[in-house]
């Protein structure tokens, strides 16, 4: 601490622990929040915890400034995905992208994981494509246990506009992704 | 032909739309609308699949460690939003500026207006003998209003340059110093100037300066003429 410690108010010095605890919960209860948010973006699963680090330094840095503290995830939420937006606009010409394959009982043969992967990259370049609104729709949609109603709740925007913005979001993948079913069955 | 009709319903009910009765009727009796829905429910199914990959995404276990000694190694937070702060601050340099101002001497307003020179009406007669004397060389013209109305041939009046140090050095100093730190975020100088007592300046002993409270004097509108003979025109 620097000379000016003793001299800190009383109030100060308390307000200042008590956000600092009240800080802490929060980490813990989003911290898987805002690495889903940031992996949906940047699929690397090293950068993804870089950028939701940076957004909890960032958070913590403003938390004074968020007045109704029951919208801190809708507020992390916001500052992850800009963050990682602005990280993959950066590293736009990424070519390695790391993919998480769910394993399935038997392992899969060689050929088939890579067609996997191979489909699995032709889904995410289409989603990467989509407008900014309906990408973060269908991102947050996708991780696990947000439904519409969290959806909006985390982006602070009416259920039915989660729901117009999803339905888009699949009518242009579906548009894009169309030909991969055409030629040779999925499953 | 009717599978034109119901193609984009039946499309759209693949992205989770409700389907009509209509287009559900016929459905169930076109096979090949029926092939189109399902390949339509396998693009969302490869769609579904790649999402799937992010749900089951997790960060480290360590992450949330590591997380908070990044928010820890990162800048603190101001105790107060920074509205507030920016408040402060801009209060804080208008005091300043006030007290400063105040303590300064003031430049003289001498105004030197350069008219021909007039000779006295008497002159000794060894004066008459000397030369006379030189006019004085016009002053150098740092105004450009005044090179305007020199070019118009009017009246030149130059007003005394202000003085080019209007702080005393030991005081700019000290302003820099806490400009920098209000700029850098030390919650202390703002609390200090949070404490700022109307009925007396506070010194602020690190930074060798004495803030003063503002004094602002009432404002006395003299009365407009004809006004008192409006007031009884309204009274009558």
């Amino acid at each position: 601490m620097n000379e000016w410690a003793g001299r800190w108010p009383e109030t100060l010095v308390t307000a200042d622990g008590r956000r600092d605890a009240e800080f802490e919960a929060r980490l813990r209860d989003s911290s898987s929040l805002a690495f889903s948010i940031a992996y949906g973006v940047l699929r690397n699963r090293a950068d993804a915890e870089e950028v939701a680090q940076d957004a909890f330094a960032k958070a913590f840095q403003r938390f004074g400034d968020l007045r109704d503290r029951d919208r801190f995830r809708s507020w992390l939420t916001r500052m992850a995905w800009r963050l990682a937006i602005d990280r993959w606009r950066a590293d736009r010409r990424r070519t390695t992208r790391e993919q998480v394959l769910v394993s399935s009982g038997t392992p899969p043969s060689t050929e088939e994981v890579a067609a996997a992967r191979e489909r699995s990259a032709y889904v995410w370049q289409a989603i990467d494509q989509l407008p900014e609104k309906l990408r973060l729709v269908i991102v947050l949609s996708a991780i696990e246990g947000h439904d519409t109603r969290a959806v909006a709740a985390l982006l602070d925007i009416p259920e039915g506009t989660v729901k117009s913005r999803l339905f888009s979001a699949r009518q242009i993948l579906a548009e894009r992704l169309r030909w991969l079913v055409t030629d040779s069955p999925i499953e | 032909m009717a599978c034109d009709r119901f193609a984009d319903r039946i499309r759209a009910h693949a992205h989770g739309a409700p389907l009509d009765q209509r287009a559900a009727a016929h459905l169930a009796v076109c096979s090949r609308c029926r092939a189109m829905l399902d390949g339509e429910e396998r693009v969302m199914r490869l769609i579904g699949s790649a999402l799937g990959d992010l749900a089951a995404a997790r960060p480290a276990p360590d992450f949330v460690a590591r997380a908070r000694a990044h928010v820890d190694r990162a800048p603190s937070a101001s105790p107060i939003g920074a509205w507030t702060l920016a408040a402060l601050v801009a209060a804080g340099a208008l005091a300043l500026v006030v007290a400063v101002a105040g303590r300064l001497p003031r430049a003289p307003d001498r105004v030197v207006t350069h008219a021909a020179p007039t000779m006295p009406d008497t002159k000794p007669l060894e004066s008459a003998r000397q030369p006379a004397p030189a006019p004085p060389a016009a002053p150098r013209i740092p105004d450009r209003r005044l090179a305007t109305a020199s070019r118009r041939g009017g009246p030149v009046a130059v007003r005394d340059a202000a003085p080019e140090v209007l702080v005393p050095p030991h005081e700019r100093q000290a302003i820099g110093r806490l400009f920098t730190s209000l700029r850098a975020g030390r919650p202390e100088v703002v609390s200090m100037l949070m404490n700022l007592r109307s009925n007396g300046g506070v010194p602020i002993e690190p930074l060798g300066v004495t803030v003063a409270p503002l004094r602002v004097d009432p404002l006395v509108v003299p009365a407009l003429p004809g006004s008192e003979a409006a007031a009884d025109k309204v009274e009558k």
